[in-house]
């Protein structure tokens, strides 16, 4: 309350900037997070492609009909 | 699962296209198909999920880059995904900031404006936690610039690419017999009038550049006129060709077989649009997909190739 109360003034009754930042930086972090999932999914995709490439499970070049 | 199924995940095995004869098309994510000029042909997938095709030139209204041939572009999708990761933090907590300050601000909420002059605890941390977001940023990515910038001492092959206008000359002279000149062709971009059934459109060259695989390969770049800039980006590579006496150099590695497109980067004349850089890259040049790539096995580029073949053979492929 007193490390609210020196950050900034409240202004308005009700209104508590150390909580308002922390929401912020909870609501940013869950966002990030969301986005991360996007990059881990598509290294393991990745990882899984070139593993099966190299087992010779599958091939990129087609074979001569 | 199968050995030698042919949609395997959405994975197609893709030929490498000789003259006369059509390329697959792979079904990307999202459902895009390759290019305009390519037969329409569906995947039968064995799995619901959609997976990732290599996806390894330009597709219409493509938002992201094109899937990474090479550990350097690799590192540099990793690398825009950690930057925005931060983006959408920092994004997210400036836009809810602002929008409690215009909700709990409202003339109608707040009639009495405040007359906040300053509050140096928070001017403090405002400070401080922006200046550490960059320290975080900077770490992946100087480590992925010098591990770009290293110098590959032992390249298996080493290509010249000379820019002219408008097209490209490749020079391979590092198998020459004695007796031998280095091989040298001119690789220009087929006429938007006249690609066959599968290519894409200005994108295609009549010879293209053939490099193995899984090896370090070193590229030399330069020009016979003006400035122009070799450029494949699934290879992560942009060089450029300056005039003068002046060699670039670049190395790549490229992990999978397969056709790589690329555009001139550097505007050079009228014609800028219509100069390209794609290559094949190749099991280690087999004997066999040589003859089939480069108009036989006993036409010059092939034997040169061979012999380049063999001696990149006998060093091992480094992964």
């Amino acid at each position: 309350m007193i490390v609210a109360q020196k950050m900034g003034h409240a202004a308005v009754q009700g209104l508590n900037v150390l909580k308002e930042i922390v929401y912020g930086l909870t609501l940013g972090l869950m966002g990030g997070g969301l986005w991360k999932m996007h990059p881990w999914n598509n290294q393991r995709r990745t990882r899984e492609f070139y593993d099966l490439l190299d087992k010779g499970i599958i091939s990129v070049v087609v074979e001569d009909e | 699962m199968p050995k030698d199924s042919h949609a395997f995940l959405g994975w197609t095995n893709r030929r490498f296209p000789s003259s006369g004869e059509q390329e697959q098309v792979s079904l990307f994510l999202g459902g895009a198909e390759q290019s305009k000029n390519e037969p329409n042909q569906m995947i039968v997938l064995e799995w619901l999920f959609l997976t990732i095709a290599p996806c390894d030139a330009a597709e219409p209204w493509q938002l992201g880059s094109q899937d990474a041939a090479t550990p350097t572009m690799q590192g540099i999708i990793d690398l825009h995904h950690d930057i925005f990761f931060f983006l959408i933090l920092i994004f997210v907590f400036v836009s809810r900031i602002l929008v409690r300050a215009l909700w709990h601000f409202h003339y109608k909420r707040n009639p009495i404006p405040q007359r906040i002059v300053h509050g140096t605890t928070i001017e403090i941390l405002r400070t401080i936690f922006p200046s550490i977001i960059p320290m975080f940023i900077a770490i992946p990515s100087f480590a992925l610039l010098y591990s770009m910038d290293e110098v590959v001492v032992d390249p298996a092959i080493t290509i010249k690419a000379i820019g002219h206008q408008w097209y490209r000359t490749y020079e391979y002279s590092d198998y020459n017999s004695s007796d031998e000149q280095s091989l040298t062709f001119d690789s220009y971009t087929i006429p938007e009038d006249d690609p066959e059934l599968g290519q894409s459109r200005l994108l295609e060259v009549d010879n293209r550049v053939v490099v193995p695989a899984k090896i370090d390969l070193r590229i030399i770049v330069t020009p016979a006129d003006v400035p122009h800039s070799w450029a494949v980006p699934s290879s992560g590579v942009k060089c450029d060709a300056v005039p003068g006496r002046r060699l670039n150099q670049t190395s790549i590695s490229v992990q999978r077989e397969g056709v790589y497109y690329g555009q001139c980067s550097e505007i050079c004349g009228t014609n800028h649009a219509f100069t390209r850089a794609p290559g094949n890259i190749g099991r280690l040049l087999s004997p066999l997909w040589l003859s089939r790539t480069t108009q036989g096995a006993s036409y010059p580029r092939s034997k040169l190739l061979q012999r380049a073949a063999g001696a990149v053979g006998s060093r091992g492929a480094r992964q």
